[in-house]
């Protein structure tokens, strides 16, 4: 039973996906992929529960056929790149794709040996990844048939080229649930690749020159990751002789073991956009909206975040593990301070995605139990809201056909219903006592010790505040009398899957905080005591505690927001306030509107100077992170 | 045990209010004193939170309402938790709430002088809030707990910390927005930001506001009064003393920029916190 579940969490959306490649009819197309999320869904749930973990698991039927269609799969995969890297003409794609040909051709004919591994390897971060994959993934492919109609409306698409869309978004979440619940690396590596195979071909989706060089650029930076991944995979292979995630896991540690940890660091920073790599996350940004919410801010980006999690317990205590922290505490502070400089929302928000994969990292870095929960909390969290925001930002681009936050003034009296799931994302993002910040209070707490990196944290998550309230400040601020009686009037007309995806997903992100207690002891405690580290948190409902260093209760925070909210609502009601215009020092005009726009210090934190600065200095640490490493 | 909370952080919220508004009173008699006036009594700003509240309630955007709301309430949970001596991170984190929804609020109205005070109380944050975690994170550094509960069991921190005490104090200075930081609501409002960030609250809910400001101040007099948590009448005494200093560095200097806050602000912040902690790791 658990064997079915498992095995079709990856082949169920990849059929799904390769049948509606061919399926012409839109009806028939749409009836089928809303069915097949829903499904997709409802496995995951079901692996949630029935499935005994940490466990191992062989693949359904056969045990050797998915190794041979992971062996046959890679070189596959190679070839295509290749063929790829040949159209668009991007010779950096074909060097990168050789040189782990080779590799590959070498460690697969000459130095493996035949052996036989389960298929699977579960614990509760794959679970966790499983479902965020899995139901975050589902709800925004069902919001990418409306939002996808629209767009071929609005682009004047014709022939239809949704199908290649949807067959690839649904054989992508396929290719994450392998990624997440592979045993074998070299199965984590055909995944791996084949992602980053998917985000090219998304990327690119809409054929303008922009996107299909924004495309290139993504591919051969993944590329690279991809030959430091193979190469940390000989490596560990040829010096312990391991191969699976569980060995690793049990692998008390050898002299060497750096090296292959600092190797698949590097390919987890070329997924997660670190810096200097984060320019083809904001490239990406070309892509159709539900593919920035779901390959680069929910689930793909998370990879690398998933594989330095798996990495944790055997860099404890190195060096390298304190290097990855301050790295990961400087990109979470810097592209935060780029995210400040821009006014495009897409680009706002994939800068502050750079920034909080870089929180992740530092936490990870930091490695105490404390910091591990806050790095899987994070994750949790970020995948929901950041996913939900990037969903807003494409329904409000679509009606006024700009995504600059500047250009959403007033927005309120025009979309109300999406300018309020707008501001309920970013405060999910922004403010305790939602998910993201009960985190970053964890992550706090524990990188106290480390006080370059506290002090680092604490600046970027100042500095996020700057420009998500002014975001939530341009959607409500109006120049007319009064909002809410206007509202009501106001009708805003959503295709149902938007409307759906938008409410489905912030009501996830604000009942997951909610639940913050139960979510923390069933997935993310288990999950700690299988690291083998000495679990100081305690969880009880609404309150986190940090064993005698601190605690967070959030049941009066929700009631405290709770209750101005209701007041304030009542008191609108009760006693209808005198509507009056701003005060404009005796200059009201009739005919003329007052303009003040935000700050964006476009003279300090220029984006071009200062992103060669941080891309300079982020790859120093990472050289300083490879030279950690042999030591 | 519930009602035992509850009553003390009731209790808690009553005297805060008192302190909040004698304080405010103070600061402005000492200031009129200062300039040569004779200034308003002390019970002023009682007369003047009942004179808001009796007002009629006016808006421009009805946001403006839920932002004076969620202002007030975020900072009387903070006072109501430092009472109850929780986690002093999570009290920063609740402050922060209120300070968003203040800050947003002012920002829904299109005036030019909420805006342009909205924008400069967001960069007054980005300054003030690191600090503050700074200052947490080097009394963690000495004390080993976030928890007022744990902190006030060790020795005056005021020794080990006499810098991050010094940081603690600028906070307070632009937390107050006092010269030369008050950027983003100027203290009169004949100036040319009028009155900035508040500009455009009026009524019961510009009486929220000032009332969420006395919390604001109480809670950090008090942060600064756990630096002596031993002697507690010593520890108020040294708040009182700092916020003493604040009224006559607000009287003795003039406005600078924006830029030059923040610079100054990181860069004094930065130097003070890592001397002092070479300063702990010597005497360990």
């Amino acid at each position: 039973m658990v064997k079915i579940l498992l095995s079709s969490s990856i082949v169920f959306p990849a059929t799904v996906g390769a049948v509606s490649f061919f399926a012409r009819n839109t009806g028939l197309r749409k009836a089928m992929i809303i069915l097949s999320s829903f499904l997709i869904a409802v496995i995951s749930i079901l692996i949630a529960f029935y499935l005994k973990i940490p466990g191992l698991y062989y693949f359904y039927g056969s045990q050797y056929l998915p190794d041979l269609i992971i062996k046959l799969g890679d070189f596959f995969l190679i070839f295509y790149i290749l063929w790829i890297s040949y159209k668009i003409s991007e010779p950096k794609i074909a060097v990168f794709t050789l040189l782990q040909l080779i590799m590959l051709v070498y460690f697969d004919f000459f130095v493996l040996k035949e052996s036989e591994v389960p298929f699977f390897f579960a614990d509760e971060l794959s679970i966790l990844m499983n479902l965020i994959i899995s139901i975050v993934g589902s709800i925004i492919a069902i919001y990418s048939l409306g939002y996808m109609e629209r767009h071929e409306r609005l682009h004047h698409v014709s022939p239809t080229r949704q199908p290649r869309f949807f067959a690839i978004v649904l054989m992508f979440i396929g290719a994450m649930n392998g990624l997440i619940f592979s045993n074998s690396l070299m199965g984590l590596y055909f995944f791996w690749e084949f992602t980053s195979l998917c985000s090219f071909l998304l990327i690119s989706h809409d054929g303008t020159k922009e996107a299909a060089q924004n495309g290139a650029r993504a591919l051969w930076m993944n590329m690279l990751g991809g030959v430091a991944f193979i190469a940390g995979i000989i490596f560990l292979y040829t010096h312990y002789g391991i191969l699976s995630l569980d060995e690793l896991l049990k692998f008390s540690g050898g002299n060497y073991i750096t090296i292959f940890v600092a190797l698949l660091g590097f390919a987890a920073f070329t997924k997660a956009a670190q810096p200097p790599f984060e320019s083809w996350l904001l490239g990406a940004m070309v892509a159709p909206t539900p593919v920035s919410s779901l390959l680069h801010s929910s689930t793909m980006v998370k990879a690398g975040i998933y594989l330095l999690l798996r990495l944790a317990p055997i860099m404890k205590g190195s060096i390298l593990s304190n290097i990855i922290a301050i790295y990961g505490a400087y990109t979470f502070l810097s592209t935060a301070v780029l995210a400040l400089s821009q006014s495009n929302a897409k680009r706002i928000l994939a800068y502050s995605t750079v920034s909080n994969l870089g929180l992740m990292i530092a936490s990870i870095g930091i490695n105490t139990s404390s910091s591990i929960a806050a790095a899987m909390m994070l994750l949790l969290f970020h995948a929901v809201s950041k996913g939900l925001l990037f969903l807003c930002v494409g329904t409000i681009e679509q009606e006024i056909n700009s995504r600059d936050i500047e250009d959403m003034k007033g927005l309120i009296l025009k979309m109300p219903v999406t300018s309020l799931i707008t501001s309920i994302g970013i405060l999910t993002l922004m403010i305790a006592p939602f998910g993201m910040l009960l985190s970053k209070w964890l992550a706090m707490e524990a990188a106290s010790r480390h006080f370059a990196v506290a002090m680092m944290m604490a600046a970027g998550s100042a500095v996020s505040v700057i420009f998500y309230s002014r975001w939530i400040g341009n959607l409500i601020s109006t120049t007319k009398m009064g909002v809410l009686g206007r509202i009501r009037k106001c009708k805003e007309k959503l295709p149902n899957s938007i409307l759906f995806a938008l409410e489905s997903l912030a009501f996830m992100a604000v009942a997951m905080s909610l639940f913050v207690g139960k979510i923390f002891n069933a997935l993310i405690k288990p999950e700690i005591n299988l690291m083998h580290m000495e679990l100081s948190i305690r969880a009880a409902s609404g309150y986190l505690s940090n064993g005698g260093i601190g605690g967070f209760s959030v049941y009066p925070v929700f009631i405290m927001i709770f209750l101005a909210g209701l007041l304030s609502l009542m008191t609108i009601k009760n006693s209808p306030a005198l509507h009056t215009t701003s005060y404009m020092c005796g200059l009201q005009h009739n005919t003329m509107d007052y303009e003040a726009k935000n700050y964006y210090l476009g003279s300090l934190f220029n984006e071009d100077r200062f992103k060669r600065y941080i891309d300079f200095i982020s790859a120093a640490l990472i050289l300083l992170l490879m030279g950690g490493s042999i030591i | 045990m519930i009602t035992k909370v509850l009553a003390a952080a009731f209790f808690s919220v009553i005297i805060s209010t008192l302190a909040g508004g004698i304080l405010t009173g103070l600061d402005r008699k000492l200031t009129a004193l200062m300039q040569g006036r004779c200034g308003p009594p002390v019970w002023q700003p009682f007369f003047d939170i009942v004179k808001l509240f009796s007002k009629e309630p006016m808006v421009v955007n009805d946001f403006q309402v839920l932002a004076a709301f969620a202002y007030l309430f975020s900072e009387i949970l903070a006072v109501a938790l430092f009472a109850l001596k929780t986690d002093l991170l999570m009290i920063v984190f609740i402050m922060s709430i209120g300070s968003v929804f203040y800050i947003v609020g002012a920002m829904a109205v299109r005036s030019p002088y909420s805006q342009v005070g909205a924008q400069r109380e967001l960069f007054q944050m980005v300054v003030y809030e690191p600090l503050l975690m700074l200052v947490l994170v080097g009394i963690y550094f000495e004390t080993g707990s976030f928890n007022i509960s744990g902190i006030m069991e060790r020795e005056p921190l005021i020794i080990q910390l006499p810098l991050f005490f010094l940081v603690l104090s600028l906070v307070l200075d632009i937390k107050m927005k006092k010269s030369p930081f008050d950027f983003s609501a100027s203290e009169h409002a004949h100036q040319e930001l009028v009155r900035g960030i508040q500009t455009d609250y009026s009524g019961p809910y510009l009486a929220m506001v000032e009332m969420a400001h006395w919390y604001e101040l109480v809670v950090i007099l008090a942060m600064l009064a756990l630096f002596l948590a031993s002697h507690v009448v010593l520890g108020i005494l040294l708040s009182m003393l700092v916020f003493f200093a604040e009224i006559v560095i607000d009287n003795i200097t003039a406005r600078m920029t924006l830029k030059w806050m923040v610079g100054f602000s990181w860069c004094a912040g930065i130097l003070l916190t890592f001397s002092n902690l070479a300063y702990i790791y010597i005497r360990r």
